[in-house]
């Protein structure tokens, strides 16, 4: 495949058709020629290349129907290999060379065996006919699923990542303007003129919507010229931002935007370093939305066929794409619109025959234009029925009034139009119900919503003249609500043109046969009268039962007809049926382009602590806590992760051992009423802590249950530390600030997180002391003068520090924290000093591994918001003398309960059989599934240090149950054996932290 | 902390030589570490906390929440309605002007917590820092929204961030991101991914 032309600064140049230039594509396996300026749908037409796939259920032929997003059969698979994007529409992607396509809905080869099931069954798929059919027998079921799902889905996903790149961007405006119709450039021009912030989207690579395919006469200046000159000057405008190529996809509250800018079309190679999708993220103060109508068709027997489009589209391959369509064609249309494909296909040399149920009148200004141009109109008729096998071949027509004539015309093209449908997406996004205007004969916006304003034809107002004055008045209101005063751009009266009104209508009851009105889903007239008849009456049940507005179109063409149809068979008005609801996105969002950059190595922020590098240089593993990345055990060569953990270990208990514990919260607590604040929200007491002294503290939520731990240490008179849980940092402090400024505002206290400030290492072991007595300046380290529990001020290498004498691991420990700019001097000093006692520097695991031998709790681990301080045996910590939060709860009857589940160790029977994380436990081996559960496992490791597995465990009543014996269910059947024993496995009297 | 302390940046894996930089065509980024930033903590309504810190600074306190005073060697950032940054040209300068402080507010309720370990400041400018900046926050960083001499705290590529903009030239704007230490190498390698696609 090669890059795109002249490295297409890309879609910006050679939009317009360019017929010397031409263009090389592929198209289900063949090769064609398209010129610039070419969608993929224009340069088919042009190939006359008719049908373009096959219909989803019934594997009908279908050819290109549309111009634009709506388009239902023209969907294709663009590119090969990683970077192909199924469900395209030809419509919407613009030619380039090498562009490789695949109707998504080609046929299967096993589509012939699909399909000689469904002739068994001998019915012609109603809604429900796969759980109608495959229900019995049942064991067939996996065989019918297998070819079902061969059938299934439209498109195939990539089976490689994607290589792309595409990013995202928040923008923020004044105005908003959504479509680069008509009427969306006046009003971005009269927005742009003041000098307000504006920026403007639109799907197409050009300006200009619906002018593009039907060129008119605007302020005296072809559409085309007025068109250049309103961008031009949008240009020169420094706060305007235009976005072509740009699908506004989501509306949300509070005019939040979400839009996806195609920067180089899918299936395209890129350039290194380009961006293919970007997604903008906008705010906006106002916004129009300008977002212009879709044509609906009509129903009759096989309407479905190829050669059968609608009436706009036909004008726009005409005139955009000078593309001969037809040497005969019928128009069918109950609108004035119709007449302007008649007359584009007179123009282009075909001979034309106007269908038209509506009665023949004065106001028609097309009357005398038939005249001249021998284009026969038939009034008060309507199309019955379209033949053809491979496209339409000729059209029945019946004409009402006297003998009900029937006519049979030949064609070999027939364009509809049954009037249009304001696109009211954004408008229904933002909680909008439309209203049914029997006049205009379609829905248009009712209810005003706050900063938004709909405009020209997506406001029903589908004439020039409206959508240029739309526009401005548009724009000025909006500017006004933004405190801007506007100047009126100069603009002339456009003269309006009288139009014979619209007459509606949605299904003839003498048309029987095929007559579809979802033509992606395959949903037929006849489906929703089987829904009806079988007793649905909520459109949304209908909607899910008959797949109607279900494909990637979300049904912009059929679903007001469908809806419509329904309505008749109900016996109800159109509003009394009501519509679907609308839900983003507009048009399908690749995945990637919603990822944007969060891929890979930015998938998620990766916080880092002052010893990073270290830990890199000494082979560290790392694990993710929160989005801190810690090292989890550090390998030496040959090592496998169990024999390093065990020798980290084991050293940590006989020599001496080092981690980095910076990741754990750190809360500056300054003021006097701090020792209140403390009593308050942990459950035991602060009174009596000394300034020097350390204690460990326990925080419950109102609920009474276990939400945080951590040492908080007296740093002087009215000055505290506390730490909290690496995870629980964030949430402590604000959970403290809520308090405070919510419940207490009286209390004089301010917290400050230091964590990231103070750089952590814990040193501990039996040679803790000598170890960092080597590089420890300042301060007396003997048990007497520095006792556990305690802190000091000191001087480490060089630098000041706070030393605490607390470990986690239960041996002799000095936590140490510094400034951590300075922290690696500190670190290396400490690790120069143990080496000759054979320091190892530790991971999570290791210290999940030494805690646990000393039953010390992980909140969030051990515990899992359901647990009090009661359930984990720690009554010692809950305060009877003071108020705490969580005190009331835990008075509770459930709370009381001595059934709950309560904190045990677990020893196995086979000492070296570690138990699953998780597992669960229960009383009786034996008991049938589903057993009951007693239990389950929340940490479990080997201990080297015992020589045997160890486990902690949440267990009913575990506390009087010490010594029994239960079991562990494992998944696969497996049962083992475990005895309940104290939660405590090592060094019960906790000798060895006071040394 | 002396001199002579050897001292490592947040960005220490993407230093090449010296300070971390990054310098395209239209943004450029360079950090400035090492600052001194010391948290306030006070009450407004006391007219003794505003007179003894202006006093101690030699600045004004800002005017509004979310308001900058710029000295010559240090700044005054308003965070939250009792709370402010006080940036110096120096983290060895930040051990003096904490006595100074708390000296002259002996016995108020008042906070004043070294945090500059914790942070560190990456400048963004160019005539694309705003492009830049918009990839990773909500916030409108427009000179019309987000005035010079004005800040904010907000999220920016998922980092927690205080923003501040710094000069007035409309063709190259310069901003400081004031970013929490553990989070400033993500962020940095975010803004530097991000200024590679912008062209």
């Amino acid at each position: 495949m090669s890059t795109p032309n002249a490295t297409t600064s890309h879609l910006q140049e050679g939009l317009t058709v360019n017929s010397s230039r031409r263009l090389n594509f592929k198209f289900n396996g063949r090769s064609y020629q398209g010129v610039v300026g070419d969608t993929l749908a224009s340069a088919l037409l042009a190939n006359g290349v008719i049908v373009v796939g096959r219909s989803f259920k019934y594997r009908r032929r279908r050819g290109i129907v549309s111009d634009g997003a709506e388009e239902p059969n023209a969907i294709v698979q663009l590119g090969s290999g990683a970077t192909t994007v199924p469900n395209i529409r030809a419509t919407q992607v613009m030619l380039y060379e090498g562009l490789e396509a695949t109707s998504v809905n080609k046929g299967y080869s096993l589509d012939f065996d699909l399909r000689a099931i469904i002739r068994l069954a001998g019915r012609f798929m109603p809604p429900g006919f796969y759980y109608k059919t495959f229900m019995s027998p049942k064991k067939l079921w996996p065989f019918y699923e297998r070819l079902i799902r061969l059938s299934a889905g439209l498109g195939e996903i990539p089976k490689s990542p994607d290589p792309d790149l595409y990013d995202s961007i928040n923008a923020h405006c004044d105005i908003l303007v959504v479509g680069g119709g008509i009427a969306g450039l006046s009003a971005a021009l009269t927005a742009g003129l003041a000098g307000a912030r504006v920026i403007i989207t639109e799907q197409q690579p050009l300006w200009g919507g619906a002018l593009l395919g039907r060129p008119e006469t605007v302020v005296g200046l072809s559409s085309k010229k007025w068109i250049e000159q309103v961008i031009d000057r949008l240009k020169g405008m420094k706060e305007v931002k235009l976005l072509p190529n740009c699908c506004l996809f989501g509306a949300y509250d509070h005019h939040f935007y979400t839009a996806c800018e195609t920067r180089y079309p899918p299936g395209i190679t890129i350039p290194e370093g380009e961006v293919r999708e970007r997604v903008w993220k906008i705010r906006a103060r106002q916004v129009i939305h300008a977002t212009g109508a879709i044509e609906r068709p009509l129903l009759y027997k096989n309407n479905d066929l190829p050669g059968i489009m609608l009436a706009g589209a036909v004008s726009a391959y005409i005139n955009r794409w000078d593309i001969t369509l037809s040497r005969h064609a019928v128009v069918f249309t109950n609108n004035d619109s119709g007449y302007r494909a008649a007359c584009d296909l007179v123009r282009s040399g075909a001979s034309v025959v106007v269908v038209d149920p509506r009665a023949a009148s004065e106001t028609n200004r097309y009357a005398k234009w038939s005249d001249q141009n021998r284009v026969e109109i038939l009034n008060q008729s309507w199309i019955t029925e379209a033949r053809g096998t491979l496209r339409v071949r000729s059209v029945i027509v019946k004409r009402s009034g006297e003998g009900n004539q029937q006519f049979e015309f030949t064609c070999d093209l027939l364009a509809v139009s049954g009037g249009w449908n304001p696109v009211l997406h954004l408008y229904a996004y933002s909680g909008g119900k439309p209203l049914f205007d029997e006049q205009r004969g379609c829905f248009v916006p009712n209810a005003k919503i706050e900063g938004q304003q709909q405009i020209g034809a997506a406001n029903g107002s589908f004439s020039l003249a409206a959508c240029l004055n739309e526009g401005v008045e548009a724009g000025i209101h909006a500017l006004f609500e933004c405190g801007y005063s506007a100047s009126v751009p100069e603009t002339t009266e456009i003269e309006s043109v009288e139009e014979q009104p619209i007459l509606p209508f949605w299904r003839l009851a003498e048309s029987g046969g095929e007559q579809f009105i979802d033509l992606q889903n395959d949903t037929k007239v006849a489906d929703i009268e089987l829904a009806v008849a079988e007793g649905y009456r909520s459109i949304e049940h209908i909607k899910r039962y008959t797949l109607l507005g279900f494909g990637t179109d979300q049904g912009k063409m059929g679903n007001i007809v469908g809806m419509a149809v329904a309505a008749g068979l109900l016996k109800q008005t159109i509003p009394e049926t009501g519509t679907t609801t609308f839900r983003p996105p507009y048009t399908p969002v690749t995945f990637g382009a919603i990822a944007g950059r969060h891929v890979g190595p930015l998938f998620d922020t990766v916080r880092k602590t002052a010893f990073h590098s270290w830990h890199c240089s000494h082979g560290a593993e790392f694990e993710d806590v929160g989005q801190w990345r810690r090292p989890w055990y550090y390998p030496r060569e040959g090592e496998t992760m169990q024999q390093a953990v065990n020798r980290e270990c084991l050293t940590a208990r006989n020599q001496v051992a080092m981690i980095d514990a910076s990741t754990l919260g750190k809360i500056d607590i300054q003021g006097p009423d701090a020792v209140t604040f403390l009593d308050r929200i942990y459950t035991n007491g602060w009174g009596n802590l000394k300034p020097g002294r350390c204690r460990y503290g326990l925080m419950l939520g109102e609920d009474g249950m276990v939400m945080d731990d951590g040492v908080t240490t007296c740093l002087g008179p009215n000055h505290y530390l506390m730490t909290t849980t690496t995870g629980g940092a964030a949430r402590v402090l604000g959970w403290m600030e809520r308090w405070l400024q919510t419940e207490w505002p009286e209390l004089k206290v301010y917290f400050t997180s230091v964590t990231d400030h103070w750089a952590t290492i814990s040193v501990s072991g039996p040679f803790a002391r000598k170890t960092f007595e080597q590089v420890c300046e300042q301060v007396d380290l003997s048990s007497a003068s520095f006792p556990f529990l305690s802190f000091r001020e000191g001087v480490v290498a060089g630098v000041p520090t706070r030393i605490f004498r607390i470990s986690f691991s239960g041996e002799l420990g000095f936590e140490i924290n510094v400034n951590a700019n300075a922290a690696q001097g500190v670190w290396d000093a400490i690790w120069e000093a143990g080496q000759e006692y054979g320091i190892t520097a530790y991971g999570t695991e290791t210290m999940h591994v030494l805690r646990a031998e000393k039953g010390f709790i992980i909140v969030g681990q051990d515990t899992d918001g359901s647990v009090t301080p009661i359930d984990l045996g720690m009554n010692w910590i809950v305060s009877k003398k003071k108020d705490f939060i969580g005190r009331r709860s835990l008075a509770r009857a459930d709370t009381k309960r001595e059934d709950r589940k309560q904190l045990v160790g677990l020893l196995t029977s086979d000492p070296a059989r570690v138990l699953p994380e998780g597992a669960q436990l229960v009383a009786n081996p034996d008991e049938p599934l589903p057993a009951t559960m007693i239990g389950h496992v929340t940490s479990s490791y080997w201990s080297e240090n015992i020589g045997r597995s160890i486990a902690l465990a949440l267990v009913r009543g575990g506390h009087q149950k010490e010594g029994q014996r239960i079991y562990v269910r494992n998944r696969d059947g497996e049962t083992i054996a475990v005895n309940i024993s104290s939660s405590v496995f090592f060094d019960p009297e906790g000798e060895r932290q006071n040394v | 902390m002396s001199d002579s302390t050897l001292l490592q940046s947040p960005l220490i894996e993407l230093e090449k030589s010296g300070r971390f930089q990054w310098v395209g065509d239209t943004i450029e980024l360079h950090q400035s570490p090492f600052m001194g930033h010391i948290r306030i903590r006070g009450d407004l309504s006391s007219p003794l906390f505003v007179e003894k810190i202006e006093q101690a600074t030699a600045l004004p306190l800002p005017a509004s929440c979310g308001g900058v005073s710029f000295g010559e060697d240090l700044k005054i950032i308003w965070i939250s309605p009792e709370e402010w940054l006080l940036v110096l040209s120096s983290e060895s300068r930040v051990g003096s002007m904490i006595d100074r402080l708390k000296t002259r507010l002996e016995g108020e309720h008042i906070a004043f917590v070294d945090t500059s370990g914790g942070q560190t400041v990456i400048r963004v400018s160019g005539e694309n820092a705003i492009s830049l900046l918009s990839r990773g926050t909500t916030l409108d960083l427009h000179e019309s929204q987000f005035l010079v001499g004005s800040s904010a705290q907000s999220i920016l590529f998922g980092a927690t961030v205080l923003i501040v903009r710094v000069n007035s030239n409309h063709s190259t704007p310069l901003f400081e991101l004031y970013c929490r230490r553990s989070f400033a190498d993500d962020l940095a390698r975010r803004l530097i991914d991000s200024a590679q696609l912008i062209k």
